[in-house]
């Protein structure tokens, strides 16, 4: 082969892999979390403590990096939102002053349709961090119910 | 006598009880989304999770919410957005301090359609700056829904937006609110 012929063969080369990591990037999806193992497993009490301890610290931990995180806790209420998710908020006074809303994706509101308050589940979801301006409250969105363990 | 007026004073103070109740609505589920046009491409993103608080007596508005509850159609523009644009670590929150300055012409009593000016400041990347618009203040039955738009740019909260993407981001971004208020009751 000419060299003329290997240098026009290199960039073609190139492109295809520059093109396809574009593209792949691109492309690039959520993280299916309903199939991945949760990075961080806490009971809801534990995830409350530790942002009402240190809000910087813990939006490090539970935010950055869009760990999936598994909680567990009993509902306190379960609203099924307009837009056809469900908020689930877990609540225990006797543990923690304010509350944890976990939002559902739509795909899992049949689940929740089955659910009850005063009922444990776990749910597994992505955290946004803590709102104070109404009551204190850790956010997880992109929720789904983990099956009975 | 004495029981006509006790019972009198009683159904006074119950009612001044009833009718303060009814001064705070909130939210914690505020809709909050912003739209970007460009022959590009088109950027979309919605928040749930904005927390806003109400006072219908003073007109003051809070609202809050959280830079990563801002959901995308596509992975790679949401990481974009908070690990580039918005240093959403640096700067977890967006927050929205003001009030609603034509009270007289609301009557949070009778079910409506009615117009609200509000004056405040918007903080987004740590950047305040007073933002003033309007809204549409629907009530009914003692609910609130309140819907406004406006424009911000990425400029004027020193969001930088590097030049390899800068004509895939509108210069200006059409921000949407969409609020469900009810009053505040414990």
């Amino acid at each position: 082969m000419s060299t003329k012929k290997i240098i026009i063969l290199a960039v073609v080369f190139i492109i295809v892999i520059c093109g396809s990591i574009g593209f792949y990037m691109f492309n690039k999806t959520f993280k299916n979390i309903a199939n991945a193992n949760p990075d961080i497993i806490v009971s809801d009490d534990q995830i409350f403590s530790e942002f009402e301890k240190n809000e910087t610290t813990a939006t490090k931990k539970f935010v950055t990096g869009d760990p999936i995180i598994e909680v567990s806790g009993v509902i306190a209420e379960i609203t099924q939102n307009a837009d056809t998710t469900t908020t689930i908020v877990f609540q225990n006074p006797a543990k923690y002053t304010g509350d944890i809303s976990c939002t559902i994706v739509k795909t899992d509101v049949e689940k929740t349709k089955k659910l009850k308050q005063r009922e444990k589940v776990t749910i597994k979801g992505q955290c946004s961090g803590m709102q104070e301006l109404i009551d204190k409250e850790v956010i997880l969105i992109r929720c789904i119910i983990c099956d009975n363990k | 006598m004495k029981i006509q007026t006790i019972l009198f004073i009683a159904v006074f103070l119950l009612s001044c009880s009833l009718i303060k109740a009814q001064d705070k609505y909130l939210t914690k589920k505020g809709h909050v989304w912003f739209f970007s046009h460009t022959p590009i491409e088109d950027i979309e993103a919605h928040n749930n999770e904005a927390a806003v608080v109400f006072d219908s007596k003073t007109g003051e508005i809070s609202a809050v919410l959280l830079m990563k509850s801002f959901k995308f159609q596509k992975a790679l523009m949401e990481e974009h957005f908070n690990e580039n644009y918005m240093e959403s670590e640096k700067f977890p929150k967006g927050l929205y301090k003001g009030k609603v300055t034509n009270l007289q012409e609301i009557d949070f009593t009778k079910n409506g359609s009615y117009k609200g000016v509000v004056d405040g400041t918007l903080t987004i990347h740590g950047v305040e700056k007073k933002l003033n618009t309007n809204c549409t203040i629907d009530v009914e039955d003692g609910k609130l829904e309140v819907k406004s738009k406006f424009t911000i740019t990425p400029q004027e909260f020193s969001i930088t937006i590097p030049d390899l993407v800068a004509n895939n981001i509108a210069k200006s971004i059409d921000v949407n609110i969409d609020l469900e208020l009810e009053v505040y009751k414990k």
